[in-house]
């Protein structure tokens, strides 16, 4: 009988024997189908148990993690030396881990007899250490790198007296926890791992088991050693993403208890008293989930007009209409409905989640569109937001100033198809926008956002190279023409949406290894003042001829004409060329370009 | 083989250390089996703690070196035929 891998993964239960069994079955399965992210793990203490919990669980989140645990203690040996075993792995993921107790000991018992200023220099000296970690390895690697923070310490070093003290315990490692976040914002694609959240969660009491702790330099329980590597697991997953961008809710007994149809707006369940605090409650998670820039949509069977009441009338709807950056409220079917905001949102389906409390329904949409990750609703609305958080669907490890603003760019996305609608012609449209193009040098404070767009877009994208941080970072060093580009126009700042990168390939010329736009600015012609600006870029350096490339995926046919129409010759093979001294892309008039 | 509760060490040191249960006999120890290191000894403890629901100690865990001295141990704990899953 051949074993596949949902088989191993239905098997499982939360013991170790059953994880060391699945973790053996899945280095058995060949070609497992699943995407191969290769981790490195430097701890403090020994960290190795965790291994086929962190290869199980990232299985189950479609990855196939292959992780090499450098031997404990060995942090600056490992990370700071290109040529250590962690580095010779060539990691894709670099995981710092480091207990308080390993690290600073003196922050643990002794702490009640510290000055201040023994416990400034503590703090100060955790933080240089792990600086001074995070660019060693930064030198030696382009990979993602997390950093671990702390936890508050299962025994408190004063007892119940720990706020009593000048300094209690708790806010020391609060300091050093801000002190690691503030190293791993100032560190290009690193990021905490938020080790003291995930302890919380979970029990401080229920983590450590002290036989391990003292018999093998394990930090962790059996049980604990689960939570970790799922939470791991689900970093990573975050990381090498794509996350999905767009909620789609359906609206009775989702936003609100009854059938408002039926109820009427008095009569639907959403208030102060349970049940219907339970739906205001969820109502306030999406809100939530919006300022954090997920895209929320309705699809839901009803009629326009009693929906629309309950959203302007009703005293404890927490989300406006306007809310929903797309909207689809009538009898026709729900996964036509759900391509219909995907289209309305120039997002593909496959970014799309569906909360919905029909069994119904959802099954009709797991059958008709499979890249739809759909969520049924539990039976009782007390369970919607942990079902919400269970799925993981919108998980980031930052959040940009771009996320932040999506949804009233959306909002301003609406303005901009009412005038379209109005306008003659497209290019009336897009005079009536006036749009201003700022282009500037990809740089530290760019490259977050610059690195999150190569990361996900699909459709405007060249060449769909999924860069790092510190590729980039390495390109720019290397000699790169690395531009970014933001469009602002009357209704609004759109943000930081296109990116470019030419990199010398002599005797050829320049070749441009990416160029993207994100969808939201597809259409508005902007590309001409980026290319335009690329050219500029390398004529400054003495180029003279530019080579663009086109590799075609599923996704990226809107890209496929950009060279044609802007004057390249083909080559074959996907390149094209553009002779400078004989012409270079011009920017529609009607585009003041700033910067570039 | 005749006691359920043995084949049940069995089993859990077959999947701890990834070797055939009809390899596995009373006299398996850390010399006949490969993988039995120090860190899949500790593995092969919480695997027993959570098959059984028991708690072991270290002394425990410092003589747990063969598969019969386990089924010593956990004859202590009340391990019975039953308790096989």
């Amino acid at each position: 009988m051949r074993v596949t891998l949902q088989d191993t993964l239905r098997r499982l239960t939360p013991n170790p024997a059953s994880y060391l069994e699945a973790a053996r079955e899945l280095d058995r399965l060949e070609a497992n189908g699943l995407r191969a992210v290769k981790m490195a793990i430097a701890a403090s203490f020994t960290a190795d148990l965790i291994g086929p919990y962190l290869r199980v669980e990232a299985a189950r989140r479609g990855l196939s993690a292959d992780v090499l645990f450098a031997p404990y203690g060995q942090l600056e040996l490992q990370l700071l030396d290109p040529t250590s075993a962690l580095h010779r792995a060539a990691p894709d993921v670099i995981i710092i881990a480091t207990q308080l107790e390993d690290i600073a000991p003196a922050l643990g018992g002794r702490l009640v007899s510290l000055s201040a200023q023994e416990i400034d220099a503590e703090v100060e000296a955790i933080e240089h250490r792990s600086a001074d970690l995070v660019a060693g390895t930064r030198a030696c690697s382009t990979a993602t790198i997390l950093m671990f923070n702390h936890a508050l310490p299962l025994v408190a070093a004063a007892g119940l007296a720990d706020t009593a003290l000048p300094i209690p315990q708790s806010s020391v490692v609060s300091r050093v926890n801000d002190a690691i976040a503030g190293v791993c914002a100032r560190t290009a694609n690193c990021y905490v791992f938020d080790y003291a959240r995930l302890v919380t969660e979970f029990g401080t009491a229920r983590w450590t088991d002290p036989k391990l702790l003292y018999m093998a330099r394990i930090p962790f329980s059996a049980a604990a050693q689960l939570e970790l590597g799922r939470r791991l697991a689900r970093y990573v997953k975050a990381i090498v993403g794509p996350p999905r961008k767009c909620l789609v809710v359906d609206l009775d007994n989702t936003l609100w208890g009854g059938v408002v149809g039926e109820d009427g707006v008095a009569g639907i369940k959403l208030g102060e008293d349970f049940p219907g605090n339970a739906f205001k409650g969820f109502q306030r998670y999406l809100a939530a989930l919006r300022a954090r820039g997920v895209l929320l949509a309705i699809a839901s069977k009803n009629n326009e007009a009693d929906v629309r009441e309950v959203f302007e009338r009703h005293p404890d709807c927490v989300l406006r209409l306007d809310d929903f950056a797309a909207r689809e409220i009538h009898w026709r079917d729900k996964s036509s409905s759900l391509a219909a905001i995907a289209r309305e949102l120039n997002i593909g389906t496959d970014a799309l989640v569906l909360f919905d409390d029909s069994a119904v329904e959802c099954d009709w949409v797991r059958q008709q569109m499979p890249e739809v990750a759909v969520i049924q609703a539990p039976a009782s609305p007390v369970e919607y937001i942990g079902a919400l958080e269970k799925a993981e669907a919108f998980d980031h490890l930052v959040i940009t100033a771009e996320d932040r603003q999506r949804a009233e760019q959306y909002k301003s996305e609406g303005q901009r198809r009412d005038a379209a609608a109005r306008a003659g012609s497209v290019e009336d449209f897009l005079r009536s926008l006036e749009m201003v193009v700022t282009i500037g040098a990809v740089d530290d404070e760019s490259i977050p956002r610059v690195t999150q767009l190569i990361a996900k877009t699909n459709q405007f994208n060249l060449t769909t190279r999924r860069h790092s941080a510190g590729q980039v970072a390495q390109m720019i060093a290397g000699g790169a023409v690395a531009l970014w580009l933001r469009v602002a126009d009357r209704y609004g700042d759109s943000g930081l949406v296109g990116v470019a990168i030419a990199l010398e390939d002599s005797p050829r010329g320049w070749l441009i290894d990416t160029f993207l736009l994100s969808c939201r600015v597809i259409g508005r012609r902007v590309e001409s003042a980026l290319l335009a600006a690329v050219a500029k870029g390398i004529r400054a350096r003495g180029g003279r001829t530019l080579l663009g490339q086109y590799v075609p995926t599923s996704k990226n046919s809107v890209a496929s004409a950009l060279y044609r129409d802007h004057g390249f010759e083909q080559l074959g093979d996907g390149l094209w060329r553009l002779l400078l001294d004989r012409g270079e892309p011009i920017t529609p008039e009607f585009i003041t370009v700033q910067g570039g | 083989m005749s006691n359920p509760s043995q084949y049940a060490i069995h089993v859990i040191v077959s999947r701890v250390f990834g070797v055939p249960l009809d390899q596995v006999t009373d006299d398996s120890s850390p010399d006949t089996i490969a993988g039995w290191d120090s860190l899949k000894h500790i593995s092969l403890m919480l695997a027993l703690e959570a098959e059984f629901g028991i708690s072991l100690t270290p002394d425990d865990a410092m003589k747990m070196v063969s598969v019969d001295l386990i089924r010593g141990i956990l004859t202590r704990y009340g391990v019975q035929d039953s308790d096989r899953r």
